[in-house]
């Protein structure tokens, strides 16, 4: 999987999970604060989703891979590459 | 199928809570640190009485070994229903004897392990919105007995992070309680003195220790729909020592 199928398949869960329009979910549109405006509560469900979908851990990362779609396919695709 | 994870389930409080879950129907993760033969004995226990589950070895106070173990669960299972956070430590020194590694070791199993533990099952419980946590706490937490401090200090803890996780998580439908259990007969209160336990046995309004079962039983009933409005509570559970 390269990183841009992970970011689509990123983007679908933040839409899903979190009821943001497709249409506002640009890959590098920021997520938080000035961006869609989601919460640190939100992000919950995204570590949760990408755990759930890639097995990937990002408990404990710290703020910047969550900037993004971009940066969180980034992240994903790093983790991956380091299982393998 | 439900799954319970509990941590030091080899033997004691855990080992109960193990085989009571087990007989409520649960397929059971036994963890343990160093005891893998008492693991194994849980589990053939359970196994005997119609029940199932695995042991896992994985040390609490390590993230990557509570990370590989709550992975496992997942890959075996496919699910973690509930977490009992069991695996602890009792190291009692009067202040001025105390020293770094004593107060590191405690803070480290009794506090970040449960917070290891319940970070990683939480995110599994995610999954379905749906899950409990019991943290084992102790009477220790909420009256004071001398040489306790530092795990009187780190069970103070587990009161206060059960209410925040509680809090936190009960928008996703996990619900985090507590258990306070006072005097239990147990390898953990066999390092008390003789005529110290005469002394706390006198104490017990009920006139007895209590049984590791009497601590399942209440772990049982957190875990079932009869708690689905709890949470966030510390149950004491000591004979009326406390009162």
């Amino acid at each position: 999987m390269n990183e841009q199928e992970i970011a689509t398949k990123i983007q679908k869960m933040i839409c899903e999970k979190l009821g943001v329009d497709p249409e506002e979910l640009d890959n590098d549109v920021p997520l938080f604060d000035d961006g869609i405006g989601l919460d640190s509560i939100d992000s919950l469900e995204i570590i949760a989703g990408i755990d759930e979908e890639f097995g990937v851990d990002m408990t404990g990362v710290g703020k910047e891979p969550f900037y993004n779609v971009t940066s969180l396919a980034e992240y994903v695709a790093n983790a991956l590459d380091t299982d393998k | 199928m439900k799954v319970a994870v509990i941590t030091g389930a080899s033997r004691g409080i855990g080992r109960a809570c193990a085989i009571r879950l087990a007989a409520d129907g649960y397929t059971v993760v036994i963890n343990y640190s160093h005891s893998e033969e008492q693991a194994k004995e849980v589990l053939n226990d359970i196994e005997k009485s119609g029940g199932s589950g695995m042991t896992c070895r994985a040390d609490v106070s390590d993230l990557k070994a509570v990370k590989a173990m709550m992975r496992e669960v997942i890959n075996t299972y496919g699910q973690i229903d509930v977490l009992v956070n069991n695996a602890g430590v009792v190291k009692d020194e009067y202040l001025f004897m105390l020293n770094s590694d004593t107060l590191d070791r405690c803070m480290d199993i009794n506090v970040k392990g449960y917070l290891y533990c319940a970070q990683q099952a939480a995110l599994k419980m995610f999954r379905k919105k749906k899950g409990v946590i019991v943290n084992m706490s102790s009477v220790s937490s909420q009256m004071a007995i001398a040489g306790q401090s530092v795990y009187s200090a780190t069970k103070g803890a587990v009161n206060s992070m059960t209410r925040t996780m509680a809090k936190e998580l009960a928008p996703y439908g996990i619900r985090v309680n507590a258990v306070a259990p006072g005097f239990i007969e147990t390898e953990m209160i066999d390092s008390i003195p003789e005529d110290k336990r005469e002394e706390y046995l006198k104490a017990i309004p009920l006139g007895r220790l209590g049984k590791a079962e009497d601590v399942a039983n209440v772990v049982s009933m957190l875990c079932s729909d009869c708690c689905a409005y709890m949470t966030g509570q510390t149950l004491v559970l000591d004979g009326g020592l406390s009162l």
